[in-house]
């Protein structure tokens, strides 16, 4: 396989290539030295980023969607910072022939383009900073994968201080520092340290962030991680609330064992004095008849819902839990239902998460 | 499915596998033989996963590094509503080209 095919390959998303990687290697070699097959990967794996199209379970896709929205922008933000740089250097030092860097739009623009990127950078190392820590603390596989790059960028801060040092010191002979040969050669090998660690970090982040498998809530922005009705219509999070169904109500398990539906768009605007309503009894039947027996049954029926209702570790589910598809009280895993109304008999072709959504939402 | 026309990848990849499963390289040369066009391997897995998550095609067991896919029974149907489609407005154009007198 040549280099370039092999970078296609390697361009592809993650997700992409732990699907589909070997079949798309193998087919790859089928169509032999040919460039369009080359291009052609490198558009479909630019495509993949953009529009990223998963085969999974609907839970594995809302965890994976985020994840690669995060890589995406994240990759591009690298790209747009290195190669701002990398202009500004190519266009100032020296200066472009045509180019007065004096002028002041120019450093206007200069002094513009470097705090932005310093306040993104500041944003981006403040909002990830502490999720990074604790992915770190908690999974050796991260660890390894951000050693490197966490080592390569204490090198490159630490370098830069006796760059700095000796230009500020070097005096300047007619308006221009002579400096000596083995300067010159500690630049150029820091600015390679500096491209090694911007490509390395480019990479290790996404793959990090796929290795921490962090939770759908942890990827959100804050804003976006309550309710929609904000915190007077969701109130404060409760440890047991475990999903919301198709119309943004939260569905959550009380101290009491029952199941309960909270309306959060209905009651906004009522300070959060009713924020945690019942919900009109024919949507939500199913829902306020579960009584749960136990505190480890609760435990157990909030894992089931929760995977039932496809948030979570949807790949744990187990196949069979929580089906309610009888009209007499049961008995399921330890939770007694006593489901009065009509309930369909359980669609053979139908998961049991479907199945179960299917009931919630009548 | 919305098929664009003769053209989309899918609906080729959705042909092709109407005929029974097959891997990605007898998907490129069945679809090079009966409609001339080659796809590239990033066109056809592109369609892949595009057609695998809309439930239209499923994957089978892998044959050494190779994954056949074959057409799932929702996947036949959009295939036979796009065919059919493409057939109505394909005797409208005749029709028309029959009756406006146009050579």
């Amino acid at each position: 396989m040549t280099v370039g095919r092999s970078l296609a390959l390697a361009a592809y998303p993650p997700s992409f290539r732990e699907r589909y990687g070997e079949e798309l290697a193998a087919l790859s070699e089928d169509h032999g030295r040919s460039r369009r097959a080359t291009a052609d990967l490198a558009v479909g794996a630019a495509r993949a980023w953009v529009r990223p199209t998963f085969a999974r379970s609907p839970a594995e896709v809302r965890r994976l969607r985020p994840l690669s929205s995060i890589s995406t922008v994240w990759v591009c933000w690298c790209v747009v910072v290195v190669g701002t740089m990398a202009t500004l250097r190519l266009l100032e030092d020296p200066a472009a022939p045509g180019l007065d860097v004096q002028t002041p739009g120019w450093v206007l623009a200069g002094h513009l383009t470097t705090a932005a990127i310093a306040i993104a950078a500041v944003l981006i190392t403040a909002a990830g900073a502490a999720p990074g820590w604790r992915a770190m603390r908690s999974s050796a596989v991260v660890r390894r994968l951000m050693i490197g790059p966490l080592a390569v960028l204490v090198l490159v801060v630490v370098g830069f201080v006796p760059i700095a040092l000796v230009a500020i010191r070097t005096p300047a002979v007619n308006h221009t520092k002579q400096f000596s040969p083995l300067f010159a050669v500690g630049l150029l090998v820091w600015t390679l340290v500096v491209a090694i660690t911007a490509i390395w970090w480019t990479i290790a982040i996404p793959r990090a962030l796929r290795a921490a498998r962090p939770k759908l809530n942890a990827l959100r922005v804050p804003w976006r991680s309550c309710s929609r009705g904000g915190r007077s219509a969701s109130g404060p999070r409760r440890a047991n609330d475990i999903s919301r169904d198709r119309d943004g109500n939260r569905l959550g398990i009380r101290r009491d064992g029952h199941l309960h539906v909270v309306h959060p768009r209905r009651h906004r605007g009522c300070g959060g004095r009713c924020r945690q309503r019942r919900a009109k009894p024919d949507r939500a039947e199913l829902a306020l008849d579960a009584v749960l027996v136990d505190a480890s049954a609760r435990r157990e029926a909030l894992g089931a819902c929760r995977r039932a209702l496809g948030c979570g570790q949807a790949r744990q589910y187990g196949g069979s839990r929580l089906r309610v598809t009888q009209p007499e009280p049961t008995d399921v895993h330890g939770v007694r239902v006593t489901r009065r109304h009509h309930v369909p008999q359980q669609c053979p072709d139908r998961s049991d998460a479907t199945h179960f959504k299917h009931l919630l939402h009548r | 499915m919305a098929a664009s026309g003769w053209s989309d990848p899918g609906l080729l990849v959705l042909s092709s596998l109407a005929g029974g499963p097959k891997h990605g390289w007898a998907i490129t040369q069945d679809v090079e033989a009966s409609t001339g066009t080659r796809l590239g391997p990033g066109t056809l897995y592109g369609a892949l996963t595009r057609l695998e998550a809309a439930g239209l095609v499923r994957a089978l067991p892998a044959e050494d590094r190779r994954k056949p896919y074959e057409l799932t029974p929702a996947g036949a149907r959009a295939l036979r509503e796009s065919a059919e489609a493409m057939r109505s407005f394909s005797r409208a154009a005749l029709r028309r080209l029959a009756t406006g007198g146009a050579s």
